[in-house]
């Protein structure tokens, strides 16, 4: 039985700052046969756009689990996509946030046809318009 | 004509007020949508800013049919901060979300079945819950507190004996009945082609649970991305899980997934009773108050009864719940409701719909 367990460790987590790794585990082509990844990865892509993700991980044979939004400061919102890629001996997620700004966020419903339903259900409580346009992609990673 | 069709929130993890609003034709449905009155989530709205100990008793209260998955997936969602539950408390953990699956898929099955008029083989999968129920009411007795908690579980099993006797019971009917029901061509009429989902529509929507497997997507998170003591955690035993799969991908084929998965379950059930762990339900960790826990986001994801389940925890600066969020089952498979029952016949609807396990 343990005692005093040590319940302050370090969630698993990793930002755009940690680049590498995701830069040379999603490299062009795919996920590396038997590459092992952590079984959660967290990406915070400000208000970069989610279309051109959404396409790589649809490439990739990624699975997109769903979506989830809290609010922030301002009337706008953080929302964020999770996706599941298989590993070589299970699965691992995915979490990307994206920022909205002035509450628009465009959609990834032609991309991934189960998230309309979900992004309105979003859109419906957090006030954010998914848009079918296309939208700048500053700060979008360059997959 | 149109119809409105209310969906149970507490279920199925939806906004306080969703239904879908279905024009008719004659015997037929026409056009389906879904529409939302009232867009707060009580139990997500309640448990931000609460602590984890607190989030978690809205959480139960909020009840539900799967009400130990949304635990369980909460409960793993903390403890990823060094906080891995006992071996005893993990077998007590899968008997009790194989219980609720079991019993959740006896009772939808059991509905399909009423609502087709097959009122024999209807009393046969009742009389097997029943059962069930009264081994589980023996074994692990209702209680005010979740049985899960952080770092473990809150009671032990009162009779394993009792419970065991009434699974192996239970598992030899729900046999016997799976046998027979496969073979009866009435029940096949009513039911082949019912509410048909291809297995591309399921992969491209993202459907979850049996609603998918039944249009042979072999997806489980049990297995395809094992936690707790599926994947052997805390020393656990090994509890090994394949995903139950059918290609019809109509209400039959769902039908028939359900009381596979029910058979299975019972077998895990019956595997964790009889090599179940000496020691301790629970850590000794801190009491509430002292128990320290590092800002970050985490989820995790399990599989309810109705199909994948995912909670995205954020936990503030002061340890407390920041947002808590659920991707239900339900969610999952909202969007492929629509076009599944667009054209249908109106009698058929509430089996599709209890199929997909809405």
């Amino acid at each position: 039985m343990n005692e005093e367990p040590d319940n302050t460790g370090e969630v698993a987590s990793e930002t755009v700052d940690d680049k590498p790794l995701f830069e040379q585990r999603l490299a062009p082509g795919g996920v590396e046969s038997g590459a092992e990844l952590p079984d959660q990865m967290w990406l915070e892509f400000g208000d970069g756009s989610p279309v051109l993700l959404a396409v790589s991980f649809k490439q990739r044979g990624a699975r997109l689990v769903g979506l989830t939004a809290y609010p922030t400061p301002g009337s706008e919102a953080t929302v964020c996509y999770h996706y599941v890629l298989p590993t070589a001996t299970s699965e691992s997620v995915f979490n990307a946030k994206f920022n909205t700004r002035n509450r628009l966020l465009p959609s990834i419903a032609d991309i991934y046809p189960g998230a309309g339903w979900q992004e309105g259900a979003i859109g419906e409580r957090y006030g954010v318009v998914f848009s079918a346009e296309a939208m700048p992609v500053a700060g979008m990673l360059n997959l | 004509m149109t119809y409105v069709l209310h969906l149970e929130p507490p279920n199925a993890g939806l906004p306080n007020d969703t239904h879908l609003r279905i024009d008719a034709d004659g015997n037929h449905a026409v056009a389906v949508q879904f529409a939302v009155e009232d867009l707060g989530h009580r139990e997500e709205d309640a448990a931000s800013g609460a602590s984890v100990y607190d989030a978690l008793d809205i959480i139960a209260a909020q009840g539900g049919d799967a009400t130990i998955a949304r635990i369980l997936a909460f409960t793993l969602a903390v403890e990823r901060q060094r906080l891995d539950p006992t071996s005893r408390a993990q077998h007590i953990r899968l008997i009790a979300a194989e219980l609720e699956r079991t019993h959740r898929h006896i009772a939808i099955t059991a509905a399909i079945l009423g609502a087709v008029g097959a009122d024999s083989w209807h009393e046969r999968l009742i009389s097997a819950g029943l059962l069930l129920n009264e081994a589980h009411a023996t074994a692990l007795p209702p209680s005010d507190a979740p049985l899960i908690t952080i770092g473990g579980v809150s009671r032990d099993l009162a009779a394993p004996d009792v419970l065991l006797d009434g699974i192996v019971r239970a598992e030899g009917q729900l046999r016997r009945l799976l046998e027979r029901l496969i073979r009866d061509r009435v029940l096949l009429t009513r039911l082949v082609g019912v509410g048909l989902l291809t297995r591309e529509d399921a992969l491209d929507y993202g459907a979850v649970g049996p609603f998918a497997r039944a249009s042979e997507v072999a997806l489980d998170t049990r297995q395809s991305a094992p936690y707790a003591a599926y994947a052997g955690a805390s020393g656990a035993a090994e509890f090994r899980v394949k995903p139950v799969t059918q290609s019809g991908g109509d209400v039959f084929a769902r039908l028939v997934v359900m009381l596979l998965e029910a058979i299975g379950g019972l077998l895990l059930i019956r595997q964790a009773i009889q090599e179940l762990a000496e020691g301790d339900l629970r850590l000794n960790i801190k009491p509430k108050p002292h128990l320290r826990l590092t800002a970050g986001d985490v989820i995790s994801r399990v599989e309810a009864p109705g199909g994948e389940l995912l909670c995205y925890l954020r936990l503030g600066e002061d340890g407390r719940v920041a947002s808590l969020r659920w991707r239900t089952p339900a969610q999952a498979n909202m969007p492929l409701v629509p076009q599944l029952l667009t054209g249908q016949e109106l009698a058929d609807l509430p089996l599709i719909m209890l199929s997909a396990y809405l």
